[in-house]
């Protein structure tokens, strides 16, 4: 690691303040108060907006093909995407999809 | 070397900012600027602690300065949908089924790290652990799309981090944040 320790720890610290704040930010000053209806509305959104911004690089340019576009993995993405929507079940997608996945990494396509 | 790994671990449990700020620390960047940019990769943890607030912000106050420290995407969105679903729970099972999904996943991702850091290099290639992140983030949101508002505001998630693409993984996490506020545009007049 070419960073000096010192440079690491202090990085390490700020970080770890800087997201405790933010993780506490609004949990802490709503507190009892009733948040106003639009805004509940909107908050509903945040699962279904953020992780497919968290993944869409990964499964259109995957690392594991350096960015090119990898078929195979956007295969799995979308049968992913249909047994989650199917099964409601967390641990069931995983492993189907992984499966999945796996087999067709390894049938030689 | 295992120290540092779990202790930057145990310190932002983010793995997108700890990747971020260990790819501009081996560049050379000024603390601040990883610092910040480190900050702004995990701003959507402000956005799920406004999100859990609605159903936890009653808890006291010991306890939510506590639990924030473990705000986890997959906990977040765990809890989040259990609660939708189960609007009849009370406050202090609410609390409990967050803290049993952080403390779970919490625990297996240090053991994880640890378990990583020891044998990570070795790890073949057939096992296409890079797609593990997103299959674990398809399977929670999967389940949370239920009506079409929801499915534009995912279609919309989808298209800006691409549109911004420059590293693997500043780029797409800063965008994020300004997808946020479209998303919820995109989702509401539809009626949601």
């Amino acid at each position: 690691m070419s960073a000096s320790t010192p440079t690491l720890w202090i990085i390490i610290t700020g970080l770890a303040l800087g997201s405790w704040l933010l993780r506490f930010s609004f949990w802490g000053i709503i507190s009892n108060k009733e948040l106003p209806k639009w805004a509940k509305r909107h908050l509903r959104y945040t699962v279904v907006a953020v992780m497919p911004g968290i993944i869409a690089p990964l499964v259109f340019l995957p690392r594991a093909t350096n960015g090119v576009f990898d078929l195979l993995r956007f295969v799995a993405a979308t049968i992913t995407l249909a047994i989650g929507d199917w099964a409601k079940s967390l641990l069931i997608t995983i492993g189907t999809s992984g499966l999945t996945l796996y087999s067709m990494l390894n049938a030689g396509f | 070397m295992y120290l540092t790994s779990v202790a930057f671990l145990l310190a932002v449990i983010a793995g997108a900012a700890q990747f971020t700020a260990l790819s501009l620390m081996l560049d050379q960047m000024p603390i601040i600027v990883v610092i910040i940019v480190g900050l702004t990769v995990n701003l959507r943890m402000a956005l799920y602690s406004t999100t859990l607030a609605t159903h936890l912000g009653a808890a006291p106050f010991r306890t939510r300065a506590l639990l924030a420290y473990s705000i986890l995407d997959h906990s977040f969105a765990l809890a989040y949908t259990k609660h939708q679903e189960n609007p009849e729970m009370t406050l202090s099972q609410k609390l409990s089924f967050y803290f049993g999904t952080t403390g779970l996943v919490g625990a297996i991702w240090i053991v994880g790290t640890g378990i990583g850091a020891w044998v990570g290099t070795h790890i073949p290639d057939w096992l296409a652990l890079d797609f593990a992140i997103p299959i674990a983030f398809i399977a929670l949101a999967a389940p949370a799309l239920r009506i079409m508002p929801q499915v534009s505001a995912a279609l919309t998630g989808l298209c800006y981090p691409l549109h911004s693409q420059k590293s693997p993984w500043s780029g797409p996490d800063c965008c994020i944040q300004c997808s946020s506020s479209a998303r919820h545009r995109t989702g509401t007049p539809l009626g949601g």
